[in-house]
């Protein structure tokens, strides 16, 4: 993964982005400025009645004079000059204008304000106008001429005054235009670069396709006319079609700014929406997302998948869709036949209404079936004791393959089980074996023991012999009910029986063994009776290793207290007491077999004890649960209660359901 | 004199019952496998037969079931297979007892001659209305008295009470709270604890193995039951 760079920081991008829009601004206004030069000649006289701006200006202005004062004067028949644009004193420009006359023999002049001045611009124009009175078209021929130098102070005048300001200004306009723009070009391939590169969380370089990023190419394709056509709108309707750029009809510098300045802001709105269209555009080439998450790709996929779907299940509707075209077919043909017809029509539809119940009626059936099919072999039944033959193809097959599995998983949990019984089988037979040597030892050791006339160290080594060889007995036999309880090889014959009772039962059994140990048992028992449901033999063994541990390993002179709490499915036998040995062993560790606290093995016991409780609770449907706080010990066997909530076989309820 | 057969296929183990049955009481055969005790029962008459079961040629199952087509010696099982289904296995194919091996010398012992005592005095006195027998357990509610294979066992009144009233219906289960009932003939108001109490010195008073009494069996989350003795 590539470290993330910070020249790609957001920051940056932000810049880069404000830089590009000045620099738009700046070369669009540059490059007005250079225009209106380049439009005007850069100053001097010769250049501004060169310049298009001024000619356009020009034929703007006669034109308008002959739609309007030459019109009047043919419809009203006098020709007045009050038009500024005729007054020789207001206006540079002179005028000579032909009408034809109404034989079309000739024309004659009627309106003429030019005395044969110096000229720097002339023009000739010819258009025909409609006068009401005669319903005639007339022809009229317009010469305008603008005169040189400019005497009267009019627009030409303001127009040649700017113009002759911004030449001053030199190539400085273009020069930063032209410099602006590679700017700008630099940034475009910098933005171009940076686009989409995220820091992920872990300071890596991403590419993120995020808020507008995510909304498909193809739709943003589609929006860019709408876009277009908004700045259509902007350009004719906020900057009259144009007529801005350049500003060269402007009549002072702050018009002609604030014409290119518009202008300047235009191009950089388009330039704003052409860059977010050509970064998410990279962003999804890098992302590799261009056409992949484009709708119309989508769409695409969608459909096909659709198709996919309706082409895999058709060997399972076929005939359903065969079917009812026939019968629509089948209504068509008849309505052709006998028109529309009432009572026919009724009976039709009673018949078809019929059918389809009748259809629907054996599908449940079948359904049933199936799923009472399913139950059976849910419950281990196999499906040779399902009649297949009443199915269709597809619900056989259906039923056949839930076999197949039930038979995998049978044979599987088999081969299992009867690994998990060779084991026991293996601890179970070589503890006999051992057993057998170990009853001679025992024997003999004993034996031994009663022969008169050893030495006091002689007397310890036969107590010690005699000791190991007693705690290898309870080993053994802990070993083979260890392996039987943790492999679940012991039958447990549940039935409902009282945990008080119990409870006194082990108090009375235990009370004075645990006097001896210096230790006090405190039970604690709810007033009324609690039944669970538990194998008492097992049950018996679970709390004869639990308090069996407490008399080997309790603090003596400390309490052990025997509880039983109760909640709505179960009851809870719980033990309490203090190690004598700290506890700096986890619950975990203390419940694995052959781990006992401080990690000691030198009292009695063979370390299976716990472990043996938990797999008989277990075994009995119940919990088993150790926790130690620092010295204090605790152990909760729970078991269920009798009168449990109903909870039966889901696929029992289900069956019964659907019957 | 009694004539005991020891079989076990371990030497060893044979030679050291051997020595614990020691006794001018005792007159002591052993045999190697089920075969040779099945031949030594035919030609002597014996008492007692100290059988383990898994022994090469024939097993102590099989031999004990031949013995027992002529013979109705007392039979105890040596078995190494603690489990429960082989001590049911053993007792309902005519064994009057059954120890477990690795084996407590003392409790053969006293298992022998616990065997012994009932197989000789079988019938020494007539159960009447006041003397109930089960087993080797003679109670006698005239004497307030109770044998244990024939010798008095020294019994408080309250274990003594329990024990008649479990004797009475034996293979019952009663609670605690309906034995204190009974016995103490008031509520026991949370006092059912000294049911259990007494109840484990009655049985350290009258069971070879308090751990696996014969008699009175507890009942775990049930009560206690006096245990129903077959037909001997």
């Amino acid at each position: 993964m590539n470290t993330f760079r910070p020249i790609y920081s957001v920051p940056v991008k932000t810049a880069a982005v404000l830089l590009s829009v000045i620099c738009v601004l700046g070369a669009c206004f540059g490059a007005q400025l250079s225009l209106y030069q380049y439009e005007n000649g850069a100053g001097g006289e010769d250049a501004f009645y060169l310049s298009g701006g001024t000619q356009a200006r020009v034929n703007e202005i006669a034109y308008f004079v002959a739609r309007n004062d030459v019109y009047r004067m043919l419809d009203s028949g006098y020709v007045s000059y009050e038009s500024e644009y005729l007054q020789k004193e207001k206006s540079n420009l002179r005028f000579q204008i032909y009408v034809e006359n109404l034989e079309n023999t000739g024309s004659e002049l009627i309106i003429s304000n030019y005395a044969g001045e110096e000229i720097g611009y002339e023009t000739y124009q010819e258009t025909e106008l409609w006068i009401d009175r005669t319903a005639i078209s007339r022809k009229v021929r317009i010469h305008a001429y603008l005169v040189k130098p400019l005497r009267a102070d009019d627009l030409f005048l303001k127009m040649q005054t700017v113009g002759t300001a911004v030449s001053q200004f030199g190539r400085i306009p273009l020069y930063a235009a032209v410099s602006l723009a590679l700017l700008w070009l630099l940034l475009q391939v910098y933005l171009a670069c940076a686009a989409g590169h995220k820091k992920a969380p872990d300071g890596s370089d991403q590419i993120a396709q995020e808020g507008l990023h995510r909304i498909p190419f193809d739709v943003l394709i589609l929006l860019a006319p709408f876009l277009a056509n908004l700045f259509y709108l902007i350009w004719k309707e906020g900057l009259d079609g144009g007529s801005f750029l350049g500003g060269f009809a402007s009549y002072s510098l702050h018009e002609l700014y604030l014409e290119i300045g518009l202008v300047s802001c235009f191009a950089a709105l388009i330039y704003l929406t052409l860059l977010f269209y050509g970064m998410t555009f990279a962003v999804r080439v890098k992302k590799g997302t261009l056409f992949s998450k484009m709708l119309l790709v989508r769409l695409f996929g969608w459909a096909k998948n659709g198709m996919r779907k309706m082409v895999d299940a058709l060997p399972f509707m076929w005939k359903r869709i065969l079917l009812y075209t026939g019968v629509l077919l089948l209504m068509l043909l008849l309505l052709a036949e006998f028109g529309f017809d009432r009572m026919f029509i009724a009976v039709l539809f009673l018949l078809l209404w019929a059918a389809a119940i009748l259809m629907q009626v054996r599908e449940a059936y079948v359904r049933k079936h199936r799923q009472e099919a399913v139950g059976r072999l849910a419950q281990g039944d196999l499906v040779t004791s399902i009649d297949i033959q009443t199915y269709s193809k597809e619900d056989r097959q259906e039923i056949e393959n839930l076999s197949r599995i039930h038979d995998t998983v049978s044979k599987a949990v088999e081969r299992q089980l009867s690994s998990e019984r060779m084991k026991t089988e293996l601890i179970t037979n070589v503890s006999h074996d051992i057993k057998t040597p170990l009853t001679s030892i025992i024997n003999y050791v004993d034996l031994l023991q009663k022969e008169g006339g050893y030495t006091e160290t002689q007397k310890e080594y036969l107590e010690i012999l005699n000791k190991q060889a007693t705690r290898l007995k309870k080993l053994t036999i802990d070993l083979i009910e260890a392996s039987k309880a943790a492999t679940g090889n012991i039958a447990a014959q549940i039935v409902p029986l009282s945990l008080t009772e119990m409870i006194r039962q082990f108090m009375g059994e235990y009370a004075e063994r645990f006097s001896k140990a210096q230790l006090e048992l405190v039970q604690n028992l709810p007033d009324e009776e609690i039944t669970v449901l538990a194998d008492g033999r097992l049950l018996s063994r679970v709390l004869d290793n639990l308090l069996g541990n407490a008399l080997k390993y309790a603090q003596p002179g400390t309490r052990v207290y025997l509880d039983l709490s109760f909640g709505d499915t179960y009851a809870t036998i719980g033990l309490k007491n203090i190690s004598r040995d700290p506890l700096n062993i986890s619950e975990d560790e203390l419940m694995e077999r052959f781990v006992r606290g401080e990690r000691s093995r030198h009292t009695e016991g063979s370390g299976l004890g716990l472990g043996i409780a938990k797999s008989l609770t277990e075994l009995m449907g119940g919990l088993f649960k150790i926790s130690i706080d620092t010295d204090l010990f605790k152990a909760y066997v729970s078991l269920r209660k009798t009168e449990p909530k109903a909870e039966s076989d889901p696929v029992e309820a289900n069956l019964k359901d659907n019957t | 004199m009694y004539r005991i057969l020891i079989c076990d296929d371990e030497k060893d183990i044979v030679s050291a019952l051997k020595i614990y049955l020691q006794s001018p009481e005792y007159e002591l055969y052993t045999a190697e496998n089920g075969q040779e005790a099945v031949t030594l029962c035919r030609d002597t008459a014996m008492h007692l037969v100290l059988m383990d079961i898994m022994m090469p040629v024939m097993d102590g199952i099989l031999a004990m079931q031949k013995i027992r087509e002529f013979s109705n010696v007392p039979i105890i099982l040596l078995t190494a297979k603690g489990e429960d289904n082989d001590k049911i296995l053993g007792l309902g194919q005519g064994a009057d007892d059954y120890i477990t091996k690795p084996f407590n010398p003392m409790e053969v012992l006293a298992r022998v001659k616990s065997c012994l005592r009932r197989y000789v005095q079988l019938g020494s006195a007539a159960p009447g209305k006041t003397l109930i027998r089960q087993g080797g357990i003679e109670l006698d509610d005239g004497a307030k008295e109770v044998k244990v294979d024939g010798e008095i066992a020294s019994l408080t009144r309250t274990e003594y009470e329990i024990l008649k009233f479990l004797m009475q219906e034996p293979g019952t289960v009663f609670s605690s709270k309906e034995i204190y009932t009974r016995v103490w003939q008031d509520d026991p108001y949370g006092a059912e604890n000294t049911v259990a109490v007494h109840i484990r010195h009655l049985r350290e008073k009258i069971e070879i193995n308090p751990a696996e009494p014969r008699y009175v069996k507890v009942v775990w989350g049930q009560g206690y039951k006096f245990e129903k003795q077959g037909g001997v």
